[in-house]
């Protein structure tokens, strides 16, 4: 049996612990300095395959290794364009939750293999959208000149389907947005994650969509005006789009104002800072630029220094131990079913000092006392 | 046409355009019983939800909301987020479907997307998406 100083995953996990109590293991920063598979670590191992076997033979094999087909932004040329496109955006996101599903080391720690699970399980449903030939004119015909016509919302990836090719009065299948957009999530039951022409857009920017619109599923948050707060704080701190910042306690800026030069001051650490002002700033969440002058919004805010919640890793087992634990009665048996599927790292999460307040409430509701005792010792609380 | 009759009707129609209630410019003080009634007058909020109860009325426009979806969007290096609702509007026998990101003038109306998100009632509830409209008589 290897110990845990050979097992780099669980040696890691509790120096973070160790270091900073404060936040649970998934929410650090150390993983964004590994190396993944990024163009500076293939020029590497080309580098290396060059010294050994010699450059005249590493480039013959690239020659004969089959390129990927590359796809512009644009409408494609014809019908026929199209349906190649949308076979091709279809298999990549396939391939990327394939793959992603027991993807080790990623950025997003294990939110991303867990996201990935998420989508295969359908809790959230994934789908792609490839422009129509004539995008365009079907979105002029549809109703809005100043969008494009794209096909693929009814059907789940990796399912394939189409669109009328010679009537653009007929909107089965087809759904009109801006070619800019990255993708989008629709909240419903299940919710749908879209994304759009991904053969065309960053991989990365695909995989922090789609860690971040999970999270929006996962939490199970509320309407209420600081639920979709945080509910948006958890998202943009899981997914690392502030990531650069620091989350160390006093790091904020007490100087530091918003667009239109509010003074940010109170917060404990410089991304929970830097997360509330881009919402502060986007017209998008005009509750939060009015909960600030609220004491009690905004006395909620500045405690929210990092991320709490029930699920902030995007696991299905978690959640599915979750809805067992929250059914009215609780399904008391089932979940114990579902507690004995948990990983090592889910366990490690609800036990994590960002997760944990929301398990021992959530435990403190069963009403038989040796349930509870069952499941605070089973999960670490 | 003489320029003195062409004065006086200048000015016949321009007394007759003056006491004229508009949207714009309710005349309260001459004529107080045509003053539109509030809700045509100024910015009045609706709440819709996507599913329980997604039709409301305002004055004479209806909407409803077909869809609600929150958008990513790569700018400076970042993502920015932002809401899109798709509405039905009605007023008499004209409809339409029109998409609402921040403000458009339709059908004699200005509508705003205040704000929107989404939410569940308990964890085994229908996710539902949340529109709060801004409905005022377009300028």
């Amino acid at each position: 049996m290897r110990s845990a100083r050979q097992r780099p995953e669980a040696g890691r996990r509790r120096s973070t612990v160790r270091r900073r109590p404060a936040a649970a293991p998934e929410f650090e920063d150390h993983r964004a300095a590994t190396p993944g598979p990024n163009a500076e670590s293939r020029s590497q191992l080309t580098l290396q395959l060059q010294r050994t076997f010699g450059n005249a033979a590493v480039a013959r094999a690239l020659q004969r290794a089959p390129k990927a087909k590359k796809f512009t932004a644009g409408a494609p040329a014809s019908f026929a364009a199209a349906t190649e496109r949308h076979k091709a955006n279809l298999s990549l996101l396939n391939n990327m939750l394939a793959t992603g599903k027991s993807e080790k080391d990623s950025k997003w720690g294990k939110s991303w293999p867990n996201a990935c699970q998420w989508l295969l399980a359908g809790k959230t449903t994934l789908h792609a959208l490839t422009e129509t030939h004539d995008s365009l004119a079907r979105a002029t015909t549809l109703g809005d000149a100043s969008l494009r016509a794209f096909f693929g919302i009814s059907a789940v990836v990796p399912t394939v389907s189409t669109y009328d090719e010679n009537d653009q009065t007929k909107a089965a299948n087809i759904d009109l947005v801006n070619p800019s957009w990255l993708g989008y999530r629709q909240a419903g039951a299940p919710s749908k994650v879209v994304i759009i022409d991904p053969v065309t857009k960053s991989k990365s920017l695909v995989q922090e969509t789609i860690v971040h619109e999970v999270q929006h599923d996962a939490d199970h948050h509320t309407a209420g005006d600081f639920d979709r707060y945080q509910t948006e704080f958890d998202a943009y701190w899981i997914d690392k789009t502030f990531g650069d910042m620091s989350s160390r306690s006093g790091t904020a800026d007490e100087t530091k104002t918003a667009a239109d030069g509010t003074v940010m001051s109170g917060f404990g650490n410089a991304r929970q800072q830097r997360i509330f002002i881009h919402l502060y700033d986007s017209a998008s969440y005009p509750y939060v630029a009015t909960g600030w002058g609220v004491a009690a919004f905004k006395g909620k805010v500045l405690a929210l220094t990092f991320p709490t919640g029930i699920n902030l890793v995007d696991s299905v087992r978690i959640d599915d131990l979750y809805l067992e634990l929250t059914k009215a009665p609780p399904d008391v048996a089932e979940a114990k079913k579902k507690l004995k599927r948990l990983t090592g790292h889910d366990q490690a999460a609800i036990a994590s000092p960002a997760m944990v307040g929301a398990w021992r409430a959530l435990i403190a509701t069963l009403t038989d006392a040796a349930d509870r005792t069952y499941f605070t010792t089973r999960l670490g609380l | 046409m003489k320029p003195a009759v062409a004065a006086g009707l200048l000015m016949l129609t321009a007394c007759a355009r003056a006491p004229s209630p508009t949207p714009d410019e309710p005349n309260t003080a001459a004529t107080p019983t045509l003053k539109e009634p509030p809700v045509d007058t100024q910015e009045t909020q609706v709440t819709l939800t996507s599913q329980s109860s997604p039709t409301a009325k305002v004055g004479g426009l209806t909407l409803t909301l077909l869809d609600l979806i929150e958008v990513a969007e790569p700018r400076d290096g970042k993502q920015r987020r932002f809401h899109r609702a798709k509405l039905h509007l009605e007023v008499g026998s004209d409809s339409r479907d029109v998409f609402l990101t921040t403000e458009t003038t339709v059908m004699g109306y200005t509508l705003r997307l205040h704000s929107a998100g989404d939410g569940q009632a308990n964890p085994h509830a229908p996710r539902e998406g949340t529109a709060v409209i801004a409905v005022r008589p377009a300028r």
